[in-house]
């Protein structure tokens, strides 16, 4: 299952850094310092592009880069809730924790 | 020579009149971000930097929620080590959250205010090509660790 996601994962991120480029390329045609923060943080860049989706012409991209952001937000999730999954079963087989003893004695 | 120094960094003041003057897009912005911020707090990453996640290298932004969070909770050595820019980013971010949520009136002062700082200082120019420089050092560094 992590397996899975992890494969997921790197599928969205390469989709996202192919449009992330795209839109890169439309914000620093029209303003250099606005392409500069859209390289700084993506997240700009993701927002400014939907913003001027008509503008830039640019609606399949913007779609496309939207499915990999929602795609990588589910699968960082389900692969997470996987892992906490495999390591509780580790665990289980191994004798398990039953119980944590805390000690509250110094030397 | 008063012609190219009317143009350095001419690209930071149109910047900050495109960012600035879009009530809308500073809204979206500033409601983003403090969604990102309190998923983070809580160990959620909403976000992941494109470059990062597909090719293991890190971008120019890369550490610096991390570095915000850091420096929000007063742990500055830290924030040094995970990204010495957060301050400027957080500077950037409440002049965006100004301009989204005061009165019409207090909001165009407030946007006249930065770009007229920014027509005499530069000073927005000159931060982000430092950290456009700071960014390829670390990623050329990374680079040339990994040969």
């Amino acid at each position: 299952m992590a397996t899975l996601m992890g494969i997921l994962i790197a599928i969205a991120g390469i989709v996202s850094l192919v449009c992330w480029i795209m839109i890169l390329i439309k914000i620093f045609n029209e303003s250099i310092g606005l392409g500069i923060l859209g390289i700084i943080c993506g997240l700009f860049a993701f927002v400014y592009g939907w913003v001027k989706v008509k503008e830039y012409n640019c609606k399949n991209v913007m779609m496309a880069w939207t499915a990999a952001f929602i795609v990588t937000i589910v699968a960082n999730a389900l692969g997470g809730a996987a892992v906490v999954r495999s390591v509780i079963g580790m665990a289980e087989e191994s004798g398990g924790i039953t119980e944590v003893e805390w000690s509250t004695e110094t030397e | 020579m008063s012609v190219a120094r009317k143009h350095t960094f001419g690209w930071s003041i149109e910047m900050l009149r495109m960012l600035l003057d879009r009530r809308s897009l500073c809204l979206v912005l500033s409601a983003l971000t403090v969604l990102y911020f309190l998923a983070l707090s809580l160990g959620v990453v909403l976000y992941r930097c494109p470059l990062h996640t597909s090719t293991g290298f890190p971008c120019v932004g890369c550490g610096l929620s991390a570095a915000v969070l850091a420096l929000l909770g007063g742990r500055f050595s830290q924030m040094w080590q995970l990204h010495p820019f957060a301050p400027y980013f957080v500077l950037l971010g409440s002049m965006i959250v100004g301009s989204a949520f005061l009165p019409d009136g207090l909001r165009i002062r407030w946007n006249a205010f930065w770009i007229r700082l920014e027509a005499r200082t530069r000073v927005h120019g000159l931060i982000l090509t430092i950290l456009c420089v700071f960014g390829a050092l670390r990623l050329l560094g990374q680079l040339l660790m990994t040969q």
